[in-house]
Parts: structure tokens; sequence; C-alpha cells
């Protein structure tokens, strides 16, 4: 798949032009092709053992690519070290060096480069202040929490001025509510200087809402690379649609290919948006998301009647599942004062906007 | 542990103490040990011992922390044979390496070690490496699979630092621990050694506390007594700097 938007060839920071890595027989990353603008935030979103931590390794210099060329502002960087490709790295375990304190670890790549001790100072200061951590100079890792130990992390990175920044899945490690405040500050860190990041994840929740574009991988492969709201509304391969978000899958005939008339269950979606080459009769799947789904009979929505299997309770949300047919449908309804949720057994009318459906080839 | 199990541990070394305090016949002294500490070979022979354990600790850190730390990063693969031959000093006796020594660095081969005194403090201290290997090997291997020399070297690469500078500046530093551990176990079997101390007719303790024991009575009991507080002081040692080790203050929070 060509993910390389023409158009903003001119203002490309980093280029991935068909990289390939195997490892003996196995092949890791496969025809990988991604354009990345500057000062734009990207995040490599996909499970365990797709290949997106084995391309930012690439990129880092840590890897190299079996096949394929990797440019940073055009220069291809593919073959040099990790020390000359000018990059900052923020890893998953922090990586802080215990023997030194906050101030050594972040000057560190200066020291490296032989900056004047004054001028380390003040950079160090620099950054401390940028993550908010100054005053904790004199503090050694083991003396910071979690997140904390990545603020420092994030300040050494950015210390020597990287032309790019690289995330390798630096909220994993921490708790659910450091991991909210510390996205926020990583996305107004990146936006404040400016710098191209690249962040590689396999929590939707923290692409979706960091980034400026998202690249879903799979086995090896990119599916699908765009925006936010297009990999969630509108996306093309049937993993994308399945790995991000939630989402129920229903199996339906196909009554009228030309008008899109699509049967299920008990009834009839029309106007759809038939993949090509499936046949009168033939076999679809209907994916629809769990808040595209509402309880009650609505004028133009498509009414299905179920029973109720179970029901989780999310705060602001009510989660619940139902079952139509042979089918199991997950809704998402607001928790409201004035609403109830409906109880564990009972029969409900649910109406689905054919708008919100995704059609796809029966598996 | 059960009772039997320290009585087990502790009454030869009780028995023992309790012989080298009974040199007086009117009762306990600690003329042995005066006897030990103002014997002129005592005191040469301890230091010549320590002076080849500091040298054995020197090369064998030397060489087993660049070697660990490459096979850990960068050949994983080699890593079961690695961890094969460290442990052959454990399965071939000292002997026969000290044998092997003898025949290939005689005064009639290509190289006459054992012809000079140097050459073969020098034969000593790699006899002393090679026995040593196990536990040195163990000790730092242990420190890097604890810090993550990994991720740590990636760190540091990404940062501009070269391989010197990251083994000096951030990898040592952080395993110093287990290197004195391995440096506390290689000072205290140096101390005690003795096959290969005699073959090659080194003036080291070892030897030393063996002529005693052969010709004394109560300062063998004397000198067994203080090499055991001696391991003793290197354990403590061990203990007390893994007690300080960042990592395991770390852990401890």
């Amino acid at each position: 798949m060509n993910l390389i938007d023409p158009a903003v060839r001119a203002g490309v920071t980093l280029h991935l032009s068909q990289i390939t890595k195997r490892f003996g027989r196995h092949e890791v990353v496969s025809d990988l092709d991604l354009e990345v603008r500057k000062g734009e935030f990207i995040s490599v979103l996909g499970p365990s053992g797709c290949g997106k931590t084995t391309a930012l390794r690439m990129i880092a210099g840590f890897e190299h690519p079996t096949t394929g060329r990797i440019l940073i502002d055009g220069r291809d960087v593919s073959r040099l070290r990790p020390d000359q490709r000018n990059l900052g790295m923020v890893f998953q375990s922090y990586a802080l060096f215990p023997n030194m304190s906050v101030a050594a670890n972040v000057g560190f790549g200066l020291k490296i480069a032989a900056m004047a001790d004054r001028n380390i100072q003040r950079r160090v200061a620099e950054m401390l202040e940028l993550v908010g951590l100054t005053g904790l100079e004199r503090r050694f890792p083991y003396e910071l929490s979690g997140g904390q130990q990545q603020r420092v992390a994030l300040a050494r990175a950015l210390a020597t001025k990287p032309a790019m920044l690289l995330l390798d899945e630096p909220l994993s490690a921490l708790d659910a509510k450091i991991r909210l405040s510390l996205r926020e500050q990583i996305r107004d860190v990146q936006t404040e200087l400016g710098i191209t990041t690249l962040f590689v994840t396999h929590d939707q929740e923290e692409a979706l809402s960091m980034s400026d574009r998202v690249a879903v991988m799979n086995s090896g492969r990119v599916e699908q690379f765009g925006t936010p709201l297009e990999i969630y509304n509108r996306p093309t391969t049937r993993f994308v649609a399945s790995f991000v978000g939630t989402l129920s899958i229903l199996k339906a005939r196909l009554l009228d290919p030309a008008r899109g008339v699509v049967e299920v269950a008990t009834a009839t979606f029309k106007n759809l948006e038939i993949p090509r080459g499936v046949a009168r009769g033939g076999h679809l799947s209907l994916a629809v998301r769990p808040e595209a789904i509402r309880f009650g009979v609505y004028k133009g929505d498509v009414i299905l009647r179920g029973k109720v299997i179970g029901v989780g309770f999310y705060g602001s949300v009510i989660r619940v599942r139902l079952i139509v047919g042979n089918e199991t449908i997950t809704i998402d309804t607001f928790n409201t004062p004035l609403s109830s949720p409906p109880l564990r057994g009972e029969d409900v009318d649910i109406s689905i906007d054919p708008k919100s459906v995704f059609v796809m080839r029966a598996e | 542990m059960p009772v039997a199990g320290r009585s087990f541990f502790l009454l030869p070394l009780i028995a023992t103490a309790e012989f080298s305090l009974s040199l007086r016949r009117e009762g306990y002294s600690f003329d042995a040990y005066r006897y030990v500490f103002s014997d002129p070979d005592f005191v040469s022979s301890f230091g010549y011992s320590a002076l080849i354990a500091a040298c054995t600790i020197v090369v064998g850190t030397v060489l087993v922390l660049p070697t660990v730390y490459l096979v850990r990063l960068r050949l994983p693969w080699l890593r079961p044979v690695v961890e094969f031959i460290v442990l052959l000093p454990l399965i071939v006796p000292p002997i026969i390496l000290v044998f092997g020594y003898l025949r290939m660095f005689s005064s009639s081969s290509p190289f006459p070690l054992t012809g000079t005194a140097r050459g073969s403090d020098i034969l000593l201290i790699c006899g002393y490496v090679t026995l040593t290997l196990p536990y040195m090997y163990r000790a730092i291997d242990t420190g890097l699979q604890a810090i993550d020399a990994r991720t740590l070297t990636e760190a540091a690469t990404i940062l501009g630092a070269r391989p010197a500078t990251i083994l000096i500046r951030v990898i040592l530093p952080n395993i110093l621990v287990s290197i004195m551990a391995g440096a506390f176990l290689t000072f205290a079997v140096v101390i005690g050694e003795f096959v290969i101390a005699s073959l090659l007719t080194r003036p080291a303790f070892g030897p030393y506390i063996q002529r005693v024991g052969v010709a004394k009575a109560y300062e063998p009991a004397a000198l067994a007594i203080l090499s055991f507080i001696i391991t003793w002081i290197a354990m403590g040692l061990i203990q007390l700097m893994a007690h300080f080790s960042p990592n395991v203050q770390r852990e401890n929070r």
C-alpha cells in the first residue's frame, strides 16, 4: 500500500520507502511506506508483534532494514549509526542512567557533544522547566516516581535538540491517571517545540487522542494511515475496523447489489455501499460501532429486537450487550440521571442508522 | 536452619577456634595469633597473595566485562558456548591447568615464563583468572541483567555516546556492586589457593598455611580462623555494597 501523498513531499522530515525487515526467514516488516511531515505527531498503532517497534528501531538505527530506505530531511540514513541520525528517543522502561542525577541524565547527550558546562547547565534547566521538574536536578532516578522518571527521559531526549522525537510506548509502564496527564504533557511539549514525533503504541485511545495522523499496523504492514477521525469513522480494512474501537459484526446476505439491499436477522438495510465482487445472495458482514446504536424506535433507522445479556457501568457510559438472532451486539449509551439502563433478560428494540454501518466481505 | 545443620557448620569452626586459643596449658590465650602476626613470612605471603588477587580481579574484570556485555548485546547465540567455557574451571581440576602451564611455559619452551619470578607471577595470575572465571562471569552477567544493559546502551547510543564511553560511564558504574561481589569472591578464592601457587613455587598465602601446618600445631588453627574471617569480611562487604546499590534502593521503594 502506498501511503505517500505527493502533495506533502516538500515538507518531509521522515520518509520510509519500501522498508522490509527480516529476521532469518521471518518477515517482521513488509514494504512499509510512510511519510511524516515536519512537526507532525504520528502514532504507529498495532497489536503486539505487528512490527511497529521494529519499524521504530530501524528509524532509530538500532536495526537496519533488509531492503528499503529511510530518509530524514531527504538524507538517506538507512546505514548510519544511531548517534549519526540526530534523533531523540524515549523508551518504555525510561532507561534513565541509575548512577546519574536528574541533571546528569538530562545533560548526558550535551556532555558527549562536548558542550561547555555552563551551557549544559542552562540547557538542563530549560528542559526541566519544560517538563515541570525544576528543583529536582540533584535527585537520582530511584528517588522519582514513574511519571517523573519518564518526564526526565523526555527532557533528556529533547536536550540535544534532535530533528525528530521517537517514543516507544512511553506510557505503558505508568498507572492510568499518570498516563492520562503525561500524554497531555507530551503533546503540549511536542506542540510547543514543533518537533516531528513518531509515537509507537498498542493503546488506541492514546494514538487517537494524541496524534495528527495514525498508522495502523498489522502483520508487518500498514493497513491504514490517516487522521484519527478517518481511522475511527472510515476504516478501510476489516482489521482496522475491529482493532480500533469496539465493533459488533452482524452476518448478512446481499439481496440487491444495485440498490445496496442487505438482509440481517429480521431486518433489511437499504442503500448500503456494497464491496465489489459480491453477487446477489452472497454473504457479507455488517459492522457497527456501539455508540451508533440507540435504544428505542427511530424513524429512518433499521429496527432490530434483542434480549439483554449483560450491562456494564463505566461512569459516564453504560455498555449493554444483547443477543439479536444469533449475534451479539454491543451498545454504548450515556448515563444520564433521567434514563435507566435496560435490565438483564429484558427484550428491547434498538435502532441502527444505516449510514453508520460498514459493509465488509464475510470471512 | 535446624539445630543439626547449624551444628554441622559451626561445631568444627568452634573446635578449631578453641584449639587455636589453647597454646598455653594454663588457659586460653591469643599466643598462636601473636606468633602468626609476628612471623615475617605471614605478612609477606599474605601481602603477595593480596597483590596477586588484586591483579586477578583487574585482569578478570577487563576480560569478562566486555565479553559478557558483547555476548548479551550482540552475540546472544554465543551465550551457551560462553557459559560452558566459564564453567570449565569448576570441572577441570587446577592441577591439570598448572601442569599444562608448566609444560607450555617451561624454561625450555618458546615462552619460558616459569624461568623468571615475574613470568611465574604472570602465569599465577592467568591461572587465578581462569580459576575464578565462573564467579566473575556470573556476578557480572547478573549485574548486566539487573540493569537492562541493552536499553541503557541504546539510550546512551542515541545520545551520541560511543561503545567505550557507554561501557565506562554508563554500564560500569551501574554494575559496580556486581563487579565488587565477583571481586570479593575472587579475593577469597585466591587468598586460600594452594595447588597452582605451590606448583609454580610462588610465595603465596596458601603454601604458607600448608608449611605452617606441617611444622606447627596451634598456629595453623589460628590461620584457618583468620582465613575464615577474611572470607566473611569479603562476604559482608558484598552484602553491604548490594544494600547501597541504587537498583536495590529502587526496588525497596
